[in-house]
């Protein structure tokens, strides 16, 4: 790519003071429906990532109870609470981050 | 614990606080900068101060003494406590920065254009933060205990003077700053002594902790009682005591306690050989765990815990107000990912520290003091001057939790009073409302009993649970909400859990269910929530707030689309 041929220009606003608010999108029809459509996904891969961890966490209590008493069975309960939700955690929050930055890339439709 | 030097860690901790702090008091002048730091703050900085905020008493001490007590069904609280974390990523993250809003008071008022739902959630944001500062102050009452000997009530206010300083000069700026110092500092305060106690764990033959069975003196222990306590002996066991047991004066003899109850006096010491069981107190003294434990009604409270930490997390106050410092929404979420990252690697340590405790400590639970449990391995495991060392880094870590925290919590609170209840605003006002903050929380905790902290701040998150979940996910995510709804859902849920934390925190409640429904409210309490919150909503269909429509867009659609 070569040089820009003319200065561009910029628009530069100061500082808001006190509260800051985006500027009001357009509230007309079309926009409205981006917003829903928006909306719904973002709910589904919310709702994704958190069944990704609750349904497997959420069952644990339930479980350990039924585990037989011993050595083994004390050592994975301790690995399973102690260690392995938070890498989990934390890969799962990765994901979110992606497909949730990918569905607003669709809205602003690159 | 060694206390000279004990002290110089705290100290070097208060020191730098008020240090990191000056230097941002330079920079923060407007309201603006002073409320939310400009909104300047890059996304790695403000995941530092959030999880350097977040990792309270409860974090630092609390999970390790709990551990120590009740095994490893604990470890629910760090899970909770992180994952609230996700769920907040997950669904409110982005949204609530787009908001605008500073405070969640401002939120819904914001998103329902109504002042009574502003001030309700107003008094539940005071409520949720009184209950999390009071075992942040006792936490630090402990810590000086040990260090010094001074009452507990002591240290409670030597934070609170400490905190009302740095707020009231620096508000959120400087506070930011001290916030991502402390993450590393208590990061490092627990990660380095553990690297040396596992070497002399694993120079010890490497024992594994009793967790079925009563736990065992591993070596020769002796332990200080300060306050008189019952405990049942299960096996005959010889020790050497200097006080009082079972109303017998004793000065250095050697006796046998035979199985049964005794009672211990106060100021006892006792030397208990190693491989002598523990014997533990009853229940009806020292201060008994809300905890899950084995018996007693275990799972309702596993799954109690696990909705409070998971769904309350989003609603805390200082939580909250950290996330309108980022510059927009993306960046909301990626800090919330950093912070997991954070706070992961900081809990994989408690079990550690839990099992170091049971086979280390656990005098400790015969004195009730669990949550000293960290401060007290490096002595009781290294010893000599390295022990203090690193006794005295851990010292300074304890107190930076509290001091984080409580900084952060006070902040919010004050910044909820100054715009609610002191009616103008500016700088001069906030700076009154900081003492009132504080002060409510320090009076109250020289007057109400012991928790242990862990448990306490568990209460703090039911309450947030039970209204700030509601009103933040169905305000984010449902267009049918309203005014008349939302403050049922607030009154119902967050009234009702804020009433039975209240009673049971007051200790006037017998064990049964009647005790565990109340201390683990969240079961009930948050779909009470939801339901009040939904179902007057579409009773007052014709309330929805006419620019709902427009707050939607603006909450949802990424920045730089209008």
């Amino acid at each position: 790519m070569g040089a820009e041929p003319t200065p561009r220009r910029e628009v530069v606003t100061g500082a808001p003071a006190g509260r800051t608010r985006a500027p009001y999108p357009d509230s007309s029809a079309h926009d409205d429906l981006a917003v829903r459509k928006l909306m719904r996904r973002q709910v589904r891969t919310g709702l994704v990532a958190c069944s990704l961890l609750a349904l497997p966490l959420g069952l644990f209590p339930v479980v350990f109870r039924l585990l037989p008493d011993g050595d083994t069975s004390r050592g994975a309960v301790w690995l399973l609470l102690g260690v392995a939700p938070y890498p989990v955690l934390l890969a799962t929050g990765a994901w979110y981050v992606r497909r949730a930055e990918r569905n607003e890339g669709d809205v602003n439709g690159r | 614990m060694n206390q000279t030097y004990g002290m110089a860690g705290v100290s070097v901790v208060v020191l730098a606080t008020a240090l990191v702090g000056a230097l941002g008091l330079r920079i923060s002048r407007t309201t603006s900068d002073f409320y939310v730091a400009s909104r300047t703050v890059a996304p790695r900085l403000n995941a530092f101060a959030v999880s350097g905020e977040y990792l309270s008493a409860a974090s630092f001490l609390g999970i390790a003494g709990l551990l120590l007590a009740q095994g490893v069904d604990m470890l629910w609280f760090p899970i909770g406590y992180t994952a609230g974390f996700l769920v907040l990523l997950a669904f409110v993250a982005a949204p609530l920065r787009r908001s605008g809003a500073y405070t969640l008071p401002d939120f819904a008022e914001a998103r329902l254009e109504s002042r009574a739902v502003r001030r309700i959630a107003g008094v539940l944001v005071v409520g949720v933060g009184w209950l999390y500062l009071l075992p942040q102050l006792r936490g630090a009452g402990l810590t000086l205990r040990l260090l010094t000997g001074a009452p507990g009530w002591l240290g409670g206010l030597v934070v609170a003077l400490v905190v009302t300083a740095a707020v009231a000069a620096g508000g959120m700026r400087s506070i930011t700053f001290v916030q991502a110092f402390q993450y590393w500092l208590k990061l490092t305060a627990l990660l380095v002594p553990v690297v040396f106690l596992l070497a002399a764990w694993h120079a010890d033959r490497a024992p594994l902790p009793a967790w079925d069975e009563r736990p065992v003196f591993h070596r020769s222990t002796e332990v200080r009682v300060d306050r008189p306590v019952n405990v049942t002996v299960r096996e005959a066991v010889r020790v050497t005591a200097t006080g009082s047991i079972d109303g017998h004066p004793l000065r250095g003899a050697v006796l046998t306690l035979t199985e049964g109850r005794h009672h211990i006096g106060a100021h006892t010491g006792l030397r208990f050989p190693p491989g002598a069981q523990v014997p533990l107190p009853d229940r009806a003294t020292g201060s008994a765990s809300l905890a899950p434990s084995g018996t007693e009604h275990g799972l309702y409270a596993t799954y109690g815990l696990i909705l409070a930490t998971f769904l309350g997390t989003m609603g805390l106050p200082h939580v909250v107000v950290r996330f309108y410092t980022n510059p927009d929404g993306r960046a909301a979420r990626r800090t919330t990912v950093i912070v997991l990252g954070l706070l992961g690697a900081f809990y994989l340590l408690m079990p550690l520290y839990g099992s170091l405790a049971r086979l280390y400590a656990p005098d400790l639970l015969l004195t009730g003091d669990t949550d000293a449990a960290v401060l007290v391995l490096p002595q009781r495991l290294i010893g000599g001057v390295g022990g203090d060392l690193l006794g005295a880094l851990v010292a300074g870590g304890a107190c930076a939790a509290f001091l984080s925290t409580a900084s952060g919590l006070t902040m919010s609170v004050a910044g909820v009073l100054a715009q609610d209840v002191l009616p103008a605003l500016g700088l001069r006002h906030f700076r009154l409302a900081v003492v009132p903050a504080i002060a409510v929380p320090t009076a109250a905790g020289t007057v109400v009993g012991g928790l242990p902290v862990a448990d306490a701040v568990g209460l703090a998150f039911a309450v947030s649970a039970s209204s700030f979940c509601p009103l933040l996910i169905l305000g984010i995510w449902w267009r049918g909400l309203t005014p008349p709804g939302a403050i049922a859902g607030l009154l119902l849920g967050g009234g009702s859990a804020l009433t039975a934390v209240t009673t049971t925190i007051t200790g006037t409640t017998r064990p049964g269910w009647s005790h565990t429904l109340l201390a683990w409210p969240a079961v009930w309490s948050v779909p009470v929530g939801f339901a009040a919150m939904f179902l007057v909503s579409l009773a007052t269909r014709h309330r929805v707030p006419a620019g709902t429509a427009a707050t939607m867009a603006r909450l949802h659609l990424p920045e730089g689309r209008v």
